[in-house]
């Protein structure tokens, strides 16, 4: 059972969270949201084209070609073993940090 | 974005990402791109996607090669022996990609610390800072001051705005513990909620109550080791001007250095009125802007709807009387982020942070750029010695794309080594290169998660730039024609190598000219008539009101000591700036009223100061009346009203009326860096308003030690209690120089080293086709040749595309140093021979480099070079 690193545990549940509009700009717009820092916003990229080569994300074109001059958007979605990979991950946290209080209270 | 620079980032990840990858990529920097260029201009929304660039691209090579790193070590290995084979190319190379990220990174370092400035308060993003846009007659400018009113309004009335504070600043003070006697800059009046806007932790007392009654002070940690050694100050007192004591109710930690914000001293806000009375009309006015205010919003609040709310509001409550005074006014909230760099040069008339930004971005690009090209054309140059390889490994079935990533990840390497290199570069220079910006830049600025990434983006970004070229030129040979002997590079790729060499010093030309005429335009205003000599003029401010009340006592005793030759008092020195007033001259209409600068003097002002009356007379104190009547105007005012003789008219302000005496001939009462604008001189010095603020004596040059000490002892004696304070006024005004002078500076530095890098290839060049040439030396000194001929004959070729170089460079640098110079009002004029001198100085530098190996190869005997024939 291989854990997945954080970053790209968030990276995974932010394209879940998107659904159907998971691409780039949102993507990295649902990370910065959710972690609350813009710093490394360009380096998630290493981390997706990971991802896409462990098959835990697909990207498709869009059909259509997207509002920027004919340029296809590139959309990402979770493949079966990246939402497996997720379930397994929110399974571990959760059993991993049940009981814990608010360590931020607690220290 | 264009499809050019699609092309480029496409062409730039193309080794490290898919097409998928790619699109999404391109898609999210030109997202950036746009985003940041409605808020914040092109060229720092184009800063904002290089960087965003260059942290993917970190990012996608660092998985790249944590996926094949069987393949990129036998690559690695192969480029590694190539380096140690030819260790003086290797040099070249090195040195001058080395220097260049070197002064790559330390450029960034300083850009990053520009976009770190009061990154430190924890509420920065929901800051704004309030500002106005004022057109009067014609005349825009933006300030960023407001009403004593407007903040408390603000909070009263909109729920969005959670606090608000108030900031002034108050003149240098005279602060006094005890034995403890300094002055004191960057004291300032604040209401207590700054501890609540702004993150300043306290380390004595608390930030609740801190500034809640009048004459309370918090002071830094610095203030209270320097007036109270180690000890809890917390109750003591301190005393102001020899006039107001201030209790201490808190001490907070130093306030960073890249913060706008360095207060040395914050006095409670409640002060004002002991000090300005209860009843004074700027605290009431609405349109007397003499605050800065700074706001708190609600999160995620929107502040261009409070902006309009705002707008409503003054329309409500001054709009009539600002528009029957001829002014427009727009209020304005500036985000807190953007008070650093995006401040609009304002009356100070300093170039705004963000450009220094982009001319030392250009800059740095400048000098990565020549170090890639001496790649380029060297690794192309003695592609001979790699042709037998790739014909080889193409006769065994090597792809050409395998290739080009092969010479790629050569040039990574060696784009590694040289990053090693310039951070030891780094680590070494920024001392010396913090002393010439003037302020503390250290590695610990530098932030691992976030700079690390683009100094390797762009450690990568320069190793792919130089070695795309050579490796598509190298994987291209034709594997017959390679492995066959005598293979000789094209002519094509020859030219090509002159158009980068021609490129390089067009480069190093526009630094140069650009530099040498900056300079030019510090002399031409360091050499200007400024309309007053400051020479021997020593100024002594004035602080509090008992040392008004005593002028007359010092101005006697002072009097006393022949070396003191006269003695002035006024409003303010030149450089200082002036109050702007609205004046309503003769023959005007009341809509039609003028802004002036307006001081008051008396008539030994003008003597000291070496100002010259040219028309009509000086203040004189026989005549009772000149105190409230008389006044003098500069020629810049009588050449605006239209006035032939000026002499005699009558000039309204504030329902007085004044005439004119005399016409002043044109001074500096504002820095250099500002027109001269009308002004007005009146002799009232006891102006409630415009109170006298300096006494400026003109001593003789001989013993000015001895006539400054007559000058202490008499201060000593007049006002027992106030430490003695004094300046010259020629260097107090060459002061706003300085900032120029910084730049020029940094300027002068990064040339000398884009000529240096560039020098490095030309060398590297020089010996390369002399190492070609050596038969051809031969035969021709065989055949009788003399050992000039040769010389010019290797040297010609050199000359040429540095003329060349030339030829571009001049309109290119015209047009740039002109844009530059709007800045000034001053403008020196672009004369030809800076063009002229730069040009010479480039070619002999050059010829110097290459004299050397041509002088070497042309004086060799025929027999040693011919002797393997």
């Amino acid at each position: 059972m291989a854990f997945l690193p954080k970053i790209e545990e968030i990276l995974l549940l932010a394209i879940w969270k998107l659904g159907d509009n998971a691409y780039g700009i949102t993507v990295i717009e649902q990370v910065e949201k959710d972690t609350g820092t813009t710093w490394l916003s360009g380096s998630i990229y290493g981390a997706l084209t990971r991802l896409k080569k462990n098959g835990y994300v697909k990207t498709s074109k869009s059909e259509k070609p997207a509002e920027q001059r004919g340029r296809p958007r590139i959309y990402y979605t979770l493949t079966k073993s990246g939402m497996d990979k997720l379930v397994l991950a929110q399974q571990v946290t959760k059993d991993v940090w049940q009981d814990v209080p608010d360590l931020k209270k607690a220290r | 974005m264009n499809r050019f620079i699609e092309k480029i980032i496409s062409g730039l990840i193309s080794p490290f990402a898919d097409d998928d990858v790619k699109l999404s990529l391109i898609e999210y920097v030109e997202n950036e791109y746009l985003s940041a260029k409605e808020v914040k201009g092109m060229a720092a929304a184009l800063l904002i996607s290089v960087l965003r660039f260059l942290q993917a691209l970190f990012s996608l090579f660092t998985e790249k090669i944590s996926w094949s790193i069987e393949m990129f070590k036998n690559y690695f290995k192969i480029g590694f022996r190539n380096l140690i084979r030819q260790k003086g190319y290797s040099f070249i190379n090195i040195s001058g990609l080395a220097i260049g990220l070197a002064s790559g990174f330390i450029l960034i370092t300083y850009i990053f610390s520009e976009f770190d400035y009061d990154n430190f308060h924890e509420k920065g993003e929901r800051i704004y800072r309030l500002g106005m846009n004022s057109t009067a007659r014609g005349e825009e400018f933006t300030w960023f001051s407001s009403t004593f009113v407007l903040g408390e309004e603000m909070k009263a009335n909109y729920p969005e705005v959670e606090d608000f504070t108030r900031i002034r600043y108050l003149p240098r003070q005279a602060v006094n513990y005890k034995e403890n006697s300094f002055y004191e800059n960057n004291v300032i009046l604040a209401d207590n909620s700054i501890f609540n806007i702004m993150t300043f932790p306290f380390k004595y007392g608390s930030p609740e109550k801190a500034l809640e009654a009048p004459f309370a002070v918090v002071i830094t940690e610095e203030m209270a080791e320097k007036y109270f050694g180690n000890n809890d100050p917390v109750g003591e007192i301190l005393r102001f001007n020899a006039q107001h004591d201030y209790t201490v109710t808190g001490v907070i930690n130093n306030i960073p250095e890249n913060s706008d914000f360095r207060m040395n001293m914050i006095c409670s806000m409640q002060t004002i009125y002991s000090l300005w009375g209860q009843d004074d009309p700027r605290l009431s006015d609405w349109i007397s802007y003499n605050f800065s205010t700074l706001v708190l919003l609600e999160e995620g609040y929107d502040h261009r709807e409070l902006e309009v709310k705002i707008n409503q509001l003054l329309e409500e409550k001054a709009g009539e009387r600002l528009r029957s005074k001829g002014f427009t006014t727009v209020l304005l909230l500036q985000p807190f982020s953007d008070i650093h760099l995006f401040t609009p040069p304002s009356r100070g008339g300093s170039q705004g942070a963000i450009d220094f930004v982009y001319v030392f971005s250009a800059i740095s690009f400048f000098i990565i750029l020549i170090a890639c090209v001496n790649f380029m054309n060297l690794s192309t140059a003695r592609s001979f010695n790699r042709a037998r390889e790739v014909g080889m490994r193409k006769v065994f079935g090597a792809q050409r794309k395998k290739l080009i990533k092969q010479f790629l990840s050569e040039s990574l390497l060696l784009s590694f080594i040289s990053l090693f290199f310039a951070m030891i570069l780094v680590e070494l220079t920024l001392p010396y290169i913090s002393s010439l910006a003037g302020r503390e830049l250290d590695i610990s600025y530098i932030d691992p998660d976030w700079h690390i990434p683009v100094f390797i983006g762009i450690t990568i970004l320069v190793g792919i730039l130089a070695g795309c070229y050579p490796a598509v030129y190298l994987s291209g040979f034709k594997p017959v024609s390679a492995i066959k002997t005598g293979f000789k590079s094209s002519a094509g790729a020859s030219r090509f190598r002159s158009v980068l060499v021609v490129f390089q010093f067009t480069l190093s030309v526009i630094l140069v000219i650009g530099t040498g005429l900056i300079m030019n335009q510090l002399d031409h205003m360091q050499n200007m008539d400024f309309g007053f000599n400051g020479k021997d003029v020593v100024a002594i401010p004035l602080r509090s009101r008992d040392t008004i009340n005593s002028i007359h006592t010092l101005k006697n005793e002072l009097k006393s000591n022949p070396a003191v030759l006269s003695i002035g008092v006024a409003s303010g020195l030149p450089g200082w700036g002036a109050q702007y007033n609205d004046f309503l001259p003769e023959g005007f209409s009341r809509s039609e009223m003028q802004l002036m600068d307006d001081i008051q003097a008396d008539a030994g002002f003008f003597e000291t100061l070496g100002l010259t009356i040219v028309n009509g007379r000086c203040f004189s104190e026989d005549i009772v009346s000149d105190k409230e009547r008389a006044m003098i105007i500069n020629e810049t005012a009588a050449k605006q009203f239209g006035w032939q003789n000026p002499v005699g008219k009558t000039i309204i302000r504030n329902g007085q009326n004044f005439t004119v005496v005399g016409i002043v001939r044109d001074y500096h009462i504002r820095s250099v860096f500002n027109m001269i604008r009308p002004a007005s001189i009146m002799n009232n010095i006891n102006h409630q308003w415009n109170p006298p603020r300096v006494i400026a004596v003109r001593i003789s040059p001989d013993d000015v030690t001895g006539t400054i000490s007559h000058i202490r002892n008499v201060w000593e004696r007049v006002q027992p209690g106030l430490p003695f304070d004094h300046f010259f006024l020629d260097s107090s005004f060459d002061g706003q120089f300085r900032n120029v002078r910084q730049s020029i500076s940094i300027f002068s530095n990064f040339t000398i080293i884009a000529i240096v890098i560039a020098c490095l290839g030309l060398f590297g060049m020089a010996s390369y086709t002399a190492e070609q040439r050596t038969r051809e030396i031969g035969i021709r000194k065989t055949l009788g040749s003399s050992v000039k001929r040769i010389v010019i004959l290797l040297n010609r070729e050199t000359v040429k595309l540095i003329l060349m170089s030339n030829f571009i460079a001049w309109p290119v640098t015209y047009f740039l140093v002109d844009r530059y110079m709007q800045a000034f009002p001053y403008r020196a004029e672009l004369t030809l021979s800076t063009f002229f001198i730069s040009t010479i100085l480039i070619i002999l530098i050059a010829l110097l480099t290459v004299a050397y190996q041509s002088i070497r190869s042309s004086i060799t005997n025929p027999v040693d070079s011919l002797r393997y024939e």
